[in-house]
């Protein structure tokens, strides 16, 4: 019996030194948590976890980063536990700035982003077109004539219709779970088209044998990664500033609103070294992400551009050719992308 | 042959070994808690293996994909509360076998079958990866749909004689399954009653353990005493290997069966237990001990789970396609380290083969370890359900919660349950809805892209060969009764029905509740744009024809009073109450206080015969769980929900 008293009277100390938590006033004091909008094994979630450690790294005080993931809604549970957790600034979310743009423009967030507390960048993916070798589509003009299969996760969706309005094309959409599918049913032949952010579409068209090939991409200037794709502009399309304000994956990181001046001052510069820690970017290098880091007032900029031209873009768009009518009671009243995953 | 050698040199040199079994550790405990299972287990492994060297993390997380795997079936078998999505259909023989005081026999059956799924899928892999994605290229959406609308026939199989009954459920498994955003463009987000939480949909391991999992919980509670329904349990793990090894034909037909469902990337394991299961029953010798504890059932089941598993890594590895949401995660990790998944594969030297290597030693690992590791845990069969219990819902709890992050997958979970619970009771089988759940994703989705494929023409079924002869395949299965029936009729002239029909009142009342249900679905379906609300609508209809075809039957027969409730524990209300009350804590109290308040209202509410130690062992247990959850929390770097006492 004093065996187990004993015992019992170790391990209640060993919990409570668990528990201790150092408190001297300076932050993070505590734990901080990443909130993460998708399922484990996505993009957002890989890059999160592989911040992470050097988060920790640079952050003052021997705290742990945590990772969270609140998926489903597209984003939107994500965004609301965000802004649930009040500007401490110990909970922090890594999201889509398209996704979190175009959710804004279609009424579905109660707070302007705006004012959220940008803290960093990891990434700006512009996004790529690609069609199918069986497809006939060999430039921008066929898909002005030709009827076409365009392959879409909901993330895509929105950017989507608002390439082809630039481009003055109908589409057919097909609506799939994850980039994988869609690639996979290009490669069967039975999408015609599809966009996904650089990173995936550079992988997706060399691992496919010659049956998918880049068709553009939709920034204003190359990419280093893929030189040998041509921009919009030189394929003849005059496209508007706008467009390629949504044609972007940005995977930034911000915090609720009003979180603490100092507080956040360590969050910005440790987000940044940790970003440019060459280690890191060694490892985003190998899962064929590149850092692209950008502070907060460029954040925010890109943002108002993002949701002033998904606020331009008619609704009706999103459905694609044809049945707008029907649809568009549904669509005003929930439209959503989830953050670009992947 | 030499890079086959020098991946499984890699892979059993140094630490590897080490690592090896210390996944296999981690698998096992993780596969364990109910709902909890590979992919949770892979993701918290994850950020670890960043710093390790590529191959002896694939081996450490294919370790614990593979145990968490297997270890789901543990839950299932000794407390029929699914320990994870795959493993629904384990418990439908398994437990009755525990019950019967076979336990160890059972969790023999089912480490030897999915020991032999696995080495099945691994070896088809190594040997056929290159028609078998070939095969995967070839079903595309409208195969899928023909697929998933075939596999809705198993309902008829699941409904235990019940066919009305069962084909109601499985429509309200249907719409289960279809609330969330909608398959046709994703933007809207259906039945969602105003109530934000419920936007995201129900989730499938969430679901399986609400209908399954709650009834249970209740049900043991009421009855008092152990789980095991005789003093002396003597059998032994290893002979329900043999067993399961003795049994070839279940073995080739369910790992078949489960390969097949692996092998196809929208299909993943919660599809083949089931499926492996009630195939099982249509074709197994010993059909008429189905349910009652058939060792072929469980063999199938198993067989199918194990085989499904590993066949999901052939299109996540070979086309870059994740299989399932751990493949998902395991090519994350491959890509951290380098490898990029896809057709190229193969070609990135060694550590492929490695990757192989790995996935083989993890299954003899889990196959070895398990049989040790089950020994133990077959005790539990013996401790007391007022202690048993409390422990089992508050895992079921920490399951439900750390999927998502959401409190109200909690509620959700009682919610369902109770349902689940009503319906059971009431003689409406719950296996057609876990079914209809898992396929309604599968037919709706598919149906929609084959359209969008076939630019919104419906010939794209019928022009495509391989769902062309599945269609035809189909229609075949479906009218083979009909046709049999009218031939025989000829023959023997028609067959009267059996003695009259007896409902009892609380029947009818569920048949209430299931329409009203059933109604607010049709009318708040008519609210969605047309192609958004077209399958909701023909679930809901075609539900209340099938309930008001019943309820007409029904009110012909003599009515009947139920019989008195059995059992010594707590009676079935209070139980509800009591669960109920917990998950309303949960938010209120914070996660570790509401758990240790449950666990002692549980112990002191529930009648058994006091005696002296009581207060000390009660204290004791309830220290011990708050350190546990404590720990739990720590150690796996959680945030469990805090609230006014935590």
């Amino acid at each position: 019996m004093r065996l187990k008293t004993t015992r019992c009277l170790i391990l209640c100390v060993l919990l409570a030194s668990c528990a201790q938590r150092k408190d001297d006033g300076s932050f993070p004091a505590r734990n901080i948590t990443i909130i993460v909008p998708f399922k484990p094994g996505g993009g957002f979630d890989l890059q999160a976890r592989l911040l992470a450690p050097f988060l920790e790294k640079y952050l003052p005080n021997r705290v742990h980063v945590l990772i969270e993931n609140v998926s489903g809604a597209g984003g939107k549970m994500a965004a609301a536990q965000l802004a649930r957790s009040g500007p401490t600034g110990y909970t922090i979310g890594l999201i889509g700035l398209e996704s979190i743009a175009f959710m804004r423009a279609t009424g579905q967030l109660a707070d302007d982003p705006q004012n959220w507390s940008w803290l960093g960048q990891l990434g700006s993916e512009p996004l790529v077109v690609a069609v199918t070798s069986g497809s006939g589509l060999k430039s921008p003009a066929d898909m002005k004539t030709k009827n076409f299969r365009f392959g879409v996760t909901s993330e895509m969706l929105p950017s989507a219709a608002i390439l082809c309005r630039a481009l003055g094309a109908r589409f057919q959409p097909v609506h799939f779970d994850g980039s994988g599918e869609v690639v996979l049913a290009a490669i069967c032949g039975d999408v015609d088209t599809w966009v996904f952010s650089w990173p995936t579409a550079l992988k997706s068209v060399r691992d496919s044998q010659g049956k998918l090939a880049s068709l553009f991409v939709a920034s204003t200037a190359r990419l280093a990664s893929m030189p040998e794709v041509p921009t919009l502009a030189e394929l003849g399309i005059e496209a508007e500033a706008g467009v390629y304000a949504v044609s972007a994956v940005s995977r930034v990181i911000a915090a609720p609103s009003g979180i603490d001046a100092k507080a956040r001052e360590i969050l910005i510069s440790a987000i940044e070294r940790a970003a440019r820690d060459p280690q890191f970017v060694e490892q985003m290098k190998h899962a064929e992400f590149e850092v692209v880091t950008a502070d907060p007032d460029s954040i925010r900029a890109k943002l108002k551009a993002a949701v002033e031209e998904f606020a331009r873009a008619e609704i009706t768009h999103m459905s694609g050719a044809g049945e707008a009518q029907g649809r568009q009671a549904a669509a005003t009243n929930n439209v959503s992308p989830i953050g670009r995953n992947q | 042959m030499n890079v086959w050698l020098q991946g499984f040199q890699l892979a059993l040199s140094g630490a590897n070994l080490f690592f090896l079994l210390l996944g296999t550790c981690i698998g096992l405990i993780v596969g364990v808690v109910p709902v909890v299972g590979p992919s949770f287990g892979v993701t918290l492994a994850l950020p670890f293996t960043t710093g390790m060297d590529s191959a002896t993390a694939v081996i450490l997380l294919a370790a614990i994909q593979s145990a968490a795997a297997y270890g789901d079936s543990i839950a299932s078998i000794l407390i029929n509360v699914p320990g994870g999505p795959g493993t629904v259909a384990s418990m439908w023989e398994g437990y009755p076998m525990t019950r019967k005081g076979m336990a160890g026999t059972a969790l023999g059956v089912a480490t030897g079958a999915s020991f032999v799924g696995g080495l099945l899928a691994w070896f088809s892999f190594v040997l056929l990866a290159a028609p078998m994605t070939a095969f995967a290229l070839m079903i595309g959406a409208p195969e899928y749909f023909v697929l998933g609308v075939a596999a809705l026939a198993l309902i008829s199989i699941a409904s235990k004689g019940e066919t009305v009954r069962g084909l109601i459920m499985g429509c309200m498994g249907l719409l289960l399954g279809m609330m969330g955003p909608d398959p046709v463009s994703g933007v809207t987000y259906r039945f969602s009653f105003g109530i934000p939480a419920l936007e995201p949909g129900v989730d499938i391991a969430l679901g399986a353990l609400a209908i399954f999992a709650l009834p249970q919980m209740v049900t043991l509670l009421e009855e008092g005493g152990t789980i095991a329904r005789v003093e002396q349990v003597k059998d032994s793990v290893l002979g329900g290997v043999i067993e399961a090894f003795r049994r070839p034909r279940s073995l080739v037909r369910g790992g078949l069966i489960g390969w097949l469902i692996g092998v196809l990337p929208a299909l993943g394991t919660s599809a083949a237990g089931v499926s492996s299961y009630l195939i099982e029953k249509k074709f197994s010798k010993e059909r008429d001990q189905f349910g009652q504890g058939s060792i072929d059932g469980l063999t199938a089941a198993e067989v199918g789970k194990g085989a499904c598993v590993l066949g999901d890594g052939i299109t996540s590895l070979l086309l870059g396609v994740p299989g399932s949401v751990t493949w998902a995660i395991l090519m994350a990790a491959l890509i951290v380290h380098g490898v990029q998944p896809g057709p190229r594969f193969m070609t990135a030297g060694v550590l492929p083969y490695t990757v192989f290597a790995g996935l083989l030693l993890s299954q003899l690992m889990y196959f070895v370890i398990g049989i040790l590791f089950v020994k133990q845990l077959v005790r539990i069969v013996h401790v007391p359900t007022p202690i048993l219990v409390p422990m089992v819902a508050i895992l079921c709890f920490l399951g439900a919660y750390v999927t998502k992050n959401y409190v109200f997958d909690i509620w959700i979970m009682v919610a369902l349950g109770v349902f689940s619970l009503a319906a059971e009771r009431n003689g409406y089988p719950t296996v057609p809805m876990i079914l209809g759940f898992i396929l309604a994703d599968l037919i709706e989705a598919n149906f929609h892209r084959a359209l969008g494929i076939g630019f919104g023409s419906y010939s794209v079924f019928f022009k495509r060969p391989i769902s062309l002869v599945m269609i035809v395949l189909v229609c075949l299965f479906v009218a083979r009764p009909w046709a049999m029936k009218f031939f025989r009729r000829r023959r023997e002239g028609s067959r009267k029905t059996t003695g009259p029909l007896r409902v009892k009142w609380g029947e009818l009342y569920f048949g209430g509740i299931v329409s009203a249900v059933l109604l607010t679905f049709l009318i708040s379906s008519f609210r969605y744009s047309s192609e958004v609300r077209l399958f909701p609508l023909i679930v809901s209809g075609t539900g209340l024809v099938l309930v008001a075809s019943w309820v007409l039957t029904a009110t012909r027969a003599r009515r009947v009073k139920p019989p008195p409730a059995h059992g010594s524990g707590v009676p079935v209300l209070f139980g509800i109450g009591l669960v109920g009350l917990y998950a309303l804590l949960v938010p209120a109290a914070g996660f570790i206080a509401a758990s240790m308040i449950f666990f002692l209202s549980v112990m002191f509410l529930s009648p058994t015969p006091a005696d002296g130690k009581r207060w000390k062992t009660v204290s004791v247990l309830t220290i011990a769980i708050g350190l546990f959850l404590l720990s739990f929390e720590r150690l796996l770097q959680l945030n469990l929900p805090t609230g006014l006492l935590w």
